[in-house]
């Protein structure tokens, strides 16, 4: 990798990691999910820095540089996903549970009212 | 004896006052349950009108999460049998008293509408009939039970099934099929009786078009074999009850 790259490189891995620190701090991104988005971009500048990881798999697996540094990116992506994947069901069946129960509420509220203003009448006629 | 009938409903402001009209006049006992999932048009007024109780949600949630809600009412306020219903017209409340009856005296907690328990006229499309004969082979397989009509939305439950049906393990998209083993699994007596259905007079299923069949057919499946590793991986915790699953 020449001197060039490597400097691309650092730059852009500094600029993500400075862009999740920002997003944190205006609650764009909860604190509790910013660790993934921070040890994705340590991902990549790891593989930065260390090209001899890279050449060392490729030697050993026989396999292209690029090939590697695809595949790793996609297990990467698939991980980062999946995560993403996992908080929205959580948050769609407590989104469900929350309408669920929005509804109960209205009925139970719409039958208080009702008896009050029977309550309310039984009382006038008292009077 | 509380009795509660749960009809699920979207945009059935049509056809809804005259259901909830025919159960009313077969007996005032029943307590009407419908649950407005989102619907954009009159359904929860048209069903208030008619008398009865409605939980409307804010926004569509889907048939299963509709039928939930409905359970968690009923649970709420100690039902004792409930029979759940579809809105489209195509399950006959005559039937309600006899469902009834057989739940209150017999020892069975889910009776479940058979199209195909007897001989009858109902007539559906050849991938719904393929589809419905698929899974209630394999239900009946598992279960070791023969059962002929794994998809009925026409339902009666016995009160101490609900803990199970509000539960987190309640599959919210389409409770068929794997309802049934889960049921079974949980130690639930079911059973079927013979009934007629009327196709859908607007065709408004929600099994409709070739990719919801598609789409149906896959996630059952799915569904069932997740349950069936759930049910082996978990078999000596059979007793801790359905939170295993």
């Amino acid at each position: 990798m020449t001197l060039i790259q490597k400097i691309l490189f650092y730059t852009l891995s500094a600029l993500i990691i400075i862009l999740i620190l920002v997003l944190v701090r205006k609650k764009k991104i909860r604190e509790n999910d910013s660790w993934l988005w921070l040890l994705f971009s340590l991902f990549l500048i790891i593989i930065t820095s260390n090209v001899l990881i890279l050449t060392k798999l490729s030697d050993y697996l026989k396999v292209a540089k690029s090939i590697i540094l695809i595949f790793l990116a996609s297990i990467a992506f698939f991980i980062l996903i999946l995560w993403l994947y996992i908080i929205i069901s959580n948050y769609q069946t407590k989104i469900k549970n929350l309408a669920q129960k929005i509804a109960l509420l209205e009925e139970k509220i719409e039958k208080l009212n009702k008896r009050l203003d029977k309550n309310d009448k039984n009382l006038n006629e008292k009077v | 004896m509380k009795k509660a009938i749960i009809i699920p409903a979207f945009n059935e402001e049509k056809r809804i006052q005259k259901l909830i009209n025919k159960i009313k006049l077969i007996s005032e006992d029943y307590e009407v349950i419908v649950i407005d999932d989102g619907s954009i048009d009159n359904t929860a007024s048209a069903a208030l009108n008619a008398g009865a109780v409605v939980l409307s949600h804010p926004f569509n949630l889907g048939y299963g999460s509709a039928l939930q809600t409905g359970y968690k009412y009923a649970l709420e306020n100690y039902f004792d049998i409930i029979v759940q219903m579809d809105a489209d017209g195509q399950h006959d409340p005559k039937y309600i008293p006899q469902m009834i009856n057989i739940l209150a005296t017999q020892d069975i907690d889910v009776l479940i509408g058979s199209r195909f328990k007897n001989k009858t006229n109902y007539k559906t499309t050849l991938v719904r009939k393929l589809g419905i004969k698929l899974f209630s082979t394999i239900t009946s397989l598992i279960i070791k039970k023969k059962i002929t009509d794994a998809t009925s939305g026409y339902q009666a439950i016995k009160a101490k099934v609900l803990p199970f049906l509000v539960s987190e393990s309640f599959p919210s998209d389409y409770p068929d099929a794997d309802l049934l083993i889960m049921l079974d699994y949980n130690g639930f007596k079911i059973e079927e009786f013979a009934m007629e259905m009327y196709p859908d007079s607007q065709n408004k299923s929600m099994h409709k078009g070739f990719l919801k069949n598609i789409y149906y057919i896959f996630k059952m499946l799915i569904s069932i074999f997740l349950l069936l590793i759930s049910i082996n991986f978990f078999k000596k915790n059979k007793n801790n009850n359905w939170k295993v699953l």
